[in-house]
């Protein structure tokens, strides 16, 4: 008895007569095969470049190890003449450059003071800000804002329109790196790119904006208050909070009225903020208001009586906790135990006998 | 000749102080993780340490709470990232003689090194 | 007889093709998909500055949660290893699951604990807590463990959830290796992003055969044995391949419970993690996205490509089946839990593409594999083989394989490139050329029995369902 599958097929010797669909399974084979060949050869291609290049990298690597350590803290090294050599013998290819650019703003990232200086100063020595320059100009995001990224870092100034257009970009890294570029050149009012800011402020923004002012400003502090009407909440949020961290006590007035804000994550940072200036009235504004507020605002206002008030205050809330919200429960009664260390025990026994009540 | 012990994990920081604190005249030696240190700590005093909070294997904190139990004498600065308000009072509870922020100025820490050598 | 004949087995061409071509079809758009993220991610981060986000105060802080069952051989050097993370504000919450060895008193010796009294609630019902502890040496402020009676990882989590205080919690398992700004860039998502952000995952790289000290990869190895280093092309192709392009159509389903961070009111109001399937880790991240979509509130899900966490893969045949049958399981749970998003609109990709897809090629594939084996042997027992027309689909179906195999290497290769020898390449090939002849039938196998068992189980799945879970997706599950 013949195999009835016999009929797709007649021997190897006879290909046309194969039936269609294992034509096309070898066809399919082949395809595959030479897609597989193409990635092998591609990723073992790629494996022996990276290669190289990485060992190419750490040699320069450890070139400038030596070369900036000796630039910043040896008295004996002859700066000027040491540069012109490395820039003729060690800045020749694409790799090298961008080693150092990185290596230099690693070095600047760590230090401050004198060092820092001294390093801005070598990177304009060597030359390196017309490779940044040129990156400003490509159309890349990424280069863009790398390159913004190193101005920024190193202080190096350009033309105000030549960054301006960036602080609105799509992407949010071009954005962010034109902000602190702002901020970071910025010899007053650092915050100023604000205004013209119409895309709203991530919290990832935020910290490195705040971070920078910290960190790298180094006039007066802005008035924060000037942004409080700004038409975006992120930026109204920011600066509320900010107020708050540069302590300045003469906004207290301002910032008041947002305690009655429409939108929740005002409220929050309003409160935060008030309670941070230790205001006194704050206890006596948000109190009342306890019940008809949600569950993160309510926090807020115990964390603001276990910071600002007494006990008298807490028990005021007391009748206003719902009895099976024991999230606040337990927020109000660990602050209890705060105010009354000397009734730990009497407040446990009786948060738990209130459980088993309610079990 | 004065012998710091200097704790720290970025290996661009490390040189930096190396070089630095080298160049003033100190004895110099280098733990690149917690582990490391513990091991330096047991086998040998030194007249200051130097240490970041946050490295491998064994948390700047629990260095700094065996160096005041073991060796309460010798002034601890920190070296750190960190500039909230609660980690530097966490550490000064803990009892430590300084606390340095990165981004630091090398000059001004090689001047506080000086300060707490004279000391004692 | 004949035009019959010739009529099925045409038939079978064309559902043989189509079937392929859907595959080929997907994976193409999952390549590309992934190529466009991983490039995207490689350049956002590639100047990112660490100090500002460990300077900062804005920064939320975070619960690390690590259940531990028996874990006395290496749970104090495992603790030591997370409090060692790169991260401003952390809590460690070690949750002792009923351990019957000696975890809790190593950990109260080590790190000098005693019992507290800390109030808490079970906002999501547990097994009783024994005792909560923390340390008297202020070098371990952030550490808590917790010992509470035996119940599952699942229950462990849970009631790390009701004790931990910040509101953003990770999972993880405690013995995986975590790098050491893993938590940095998990948090990430939650920052940058103007949707609300409920959970974010990232990448597992198998451990096996590496360098480890005290906690730490100190140097990437190859895995020694070949089933280690098959799951190493599994994972390349789940998480770079798979997951990276689900994450690109925001339509990730699973998150690895070994390592996840989550929002924890999210969490709590889904109703926690669900004790009774095997599958939590999935279930819960289902659970939540279709609460999210349920209240139409505009959400997202993270996922980061770079290697955050290390674990340890099964190096025997016996425990890797197990675990596969138990992933099936977990699956199939999942899917059974929330089969009205299936194909349902209204949940958008997640209904139209996500669990058709988890259906398809997740669920269904190796029991449509386990047939197709079982119509050959009848075929051989009948000496009806025709080995040609057999060799062709074979090999159309193992060309297909390893392509798709040496692509998922392209990935690692393109992207983070842990396996930096040129010779361990060769030997990945290499193993990608035996895996579809020795490693896939046992995982094919694996599935196939998992099924077997969940249908032989079924009066626990009825147990299940009637286990008192209060929220809302959960009600509207028991309601159908």
């Amino acid at each position: 008895m013949t195999p009835n599958f016999v009929i797709l097929f007649d021997g190897f010797s006879n290909f046309r007569d194969w039936a269609w669909i294992m034509k096309i399974n070898v066809l399919i084979i082949l395809f595959f095969l030479f897609l597989t060949l193409c990635l092998v050869t591609f990723i073992l291609g790629l494996r022996l470049f990276k290669n190289i290049r990485k060992s190419k990298k750490k040699e320069q690597e450890n070139l400038l190890i030596d070369f900036l350590n000796s630039f910043l803290f040896d008295e004996d090294f002859e700066k000027q003449k040491e540069i012109e050599n490395f820039k003729k013998n060690h800045l020749n290819s694409e790799l090298e450059i961008k080693v150092t650019i990185k290596e230099i703003l690693q070095f600047h990232k760590n230090l401050k003071g004198e060092s820092a200086t001294a390093l801005e100063e070598l990177f304009l020595q060597l030359q390196l800000d017309v490779f940044i320059l040129k990156d400003l100009d490509k159309n890349n995001w990424y280069d863009t804002a790398r390159a913004i990224y190193a101005l920024s870092e190193l202080t190096i100034e350009v033309p105000v329109n030549n960054i301006e257009p960036y602080l609105n970009d799509p992407r949010d890294e071009v954005r962010q790196q034109s902000q602190l570029y702002f901020l970071k050149t910025a010899k007053t009012n650092p915050l100023q790119f604000l205004d013209k800011t119409k895309r709203p402020l991530t919290t990832w923004q935020q910290i490195y904006i705040e971070n920078a002012l910290k960190n790298y400003y180094e006039g007066p502090a802005p008035d924060f208050a000037q942004w409080l009407n700004h038409e975006l909440i992120s930026v109204v949020e920011f600066s509320i909070r900010l107020i708050a961290r540069y302590n300045q006590f003469e906004n207290i007035p301002k910032l008041v009225p947002f305690l009655k804000h429409a939108k929740e994550s005002v409220k929050i940072e309003a409160i935060r903020s008030l309670r941070k200036l230790e205001y006194e009235e704050l206890l006596g504004l948000v109190i009342p208001d306890f019940e008809k507020e949600n569950l993160l605002i309510k926090k807020e206002i115990l964390k603001t009586i276990k910071q600002l008030g007494n006990h008298d205050d807490l028990q005021r809330i007391r009748p206003l906790i719902a009895a099976d919200d024991w999230e606040l429960k337990i927020k109000y009664l660990n602050i209890e135990r705060f105010f009354l260390p000397e009734k730990i025990e009497q407040i446990n026994i009786e948060s738990m006998r209130e459980k088993e009540i309610e079990i | 000749m004065k012998k710091i012990l200097v704790i720290e994990d970025n290996p661009m920081v490390i040189k930096s102080l190396e070089f630095k604190l080298t160049k003033d005249g100190h004895e110099v030696l280098i733990a690149k993780d917690g582990r490391e240190a513990m091991k330096f700590l047991k086998e040998a005093n030194f007249d200051l340490i130097l240490t970041d909070l946050m490295l491998p294997f064994v948390t700047g904190k629990e260095l700094i709470s065996y160096i005041k139990k073991n060796l309460p004498k010798t002034p601890i600065i920190v070296l750190s990232t960190s500039t909230q308000e609660n980690i530097i009072m966490d550490a000064f509870n803990m009892g430590v003689d300084d606390f340095i922020t990165k981004p630091f100025s090398p000059n001004e820490l090689s001047l506080r090194v000086k300060r707490f050598l004279n000391k004692a | 007889m004949g035009s019959t004949l010739q009529q099925i087995t045409d038939i079978a061409s064309w559902l043989f093709l189509i079937y392929g071509a859907i595959i080929c079809t997907g994976y193409l758009f999952s390549a590309v998909f992934s190529l466009i993220e991983i490039r995207d991610y490689k350049r956002r981060n590639n100047f990112v500055d660490e100090t500002a986000m460990l300077q900062s105060l804005n920064l939320p802080a975070i619960s690390i949660l690590a259940p531990a069952y028996n874990e006395g051989l290496n749970i104090v050097e495992n603790v030591r290893s997370l409090l060692t993370i790169n991260y401003p504000s952390f809590e460690i919450v070690i949750i002792n699951d009923g351990s019957k060895d000696d975890s809790l008193n190593k950990l109260i010796e080590e790190y000098e604990l005693e019992k507290r009294d800390v109030l808490h609630h079970s906002f999501i019902p547990t097994k009783t807590i024994r005792g909560i502890y923390k340390s008297r040496n202020k070098a371990f402020k952030s550490l808590i463990v917790v010992d509470k009676e035996n119940g599952g990882k699942a229950d462990a989590l849970n009631t790390g959830i009701n004790i931990c205080k910040n509101s953003i919690i990770c999972c993880i398992d405690v013995d995986c290796i975590l790098e050491h700004d893993a938590m940095l860039k998990l948090i990430k998502p939650f920052l940058n992003n103007e949707k609300k952000v409920i959970a974010s995952g990232g990448v597992i790289r198998v451990a096996n055969s590496c360098v480890i000290e005290d906690g730490r990869i100190i140097e990437v190895r190859l895995p020694e044995k070949f089933i280690a280093r098959v799951q190493v092309l599994e994972y390349f192709r789940a998480f770079l391949m798979g997951r990276m392009a689900w994450s690109r159509v925001d339509g990730l389903l699973l998150i690895s419970g070994a390592f996840g961070m989550f929002d924890k009111p999210t969490v709590i109001e889904a109703g926690g993690y669900n004790t009774n399937t095997v599958g939590e880790d999935m279930e819960l991240l289902v659970r939540m996205r279709r609460m999210m979509r349920e209240k139409n509130v505009p959400y997202t899900v993270g996922f980061v490509p770079d290697p955050l966490c290390w674990t340890e893969v099964p190096q025997s045949w016996k425990v890797l089946q197990s675990q596969r049958n138990r992933w099936t399981r977990g699956t199939a749970e999942t899917l059974w839990i929330h089969k009205k998003m299936l194909f349902n609109p209204k949940y958008k990709i997640l209904g139209m593409l996500s669990t058709p897809f988890w259906f398809f090629f997740e669920w269904l594939a190796p029991l449509i594999e386990f047939f197709g084996i079982l119509f050959f042997l009848f075929l051989l027992f009948f000496n009806q083989i025709n080995w040609i027309i057999f060799l062709t689909f074979f090999l159309t179906v193992y060309s297909f394989a390893f392509l798709f195999s040496v692509t998922a290497l392209f990935f690692e290769e393109y992207s983070f490139q842990q396996y930096t020898k040129p010779k361990y390449i060769f030997r990945l090939i290499g193993t990608a050329l035996l895996e579809p002849i020795l490693y896939h039938p046992v995982i094919m196998w694996s599935s196939v029995m998992g099924n077997f068992d969940l249908i032989r189980g079924n009066k626990k799945w009825g147990v299940m369902t009637r286990t008192g879970f209060t929220n809302p997706v959960k009600k509207n599950k028991n309601n159908n």
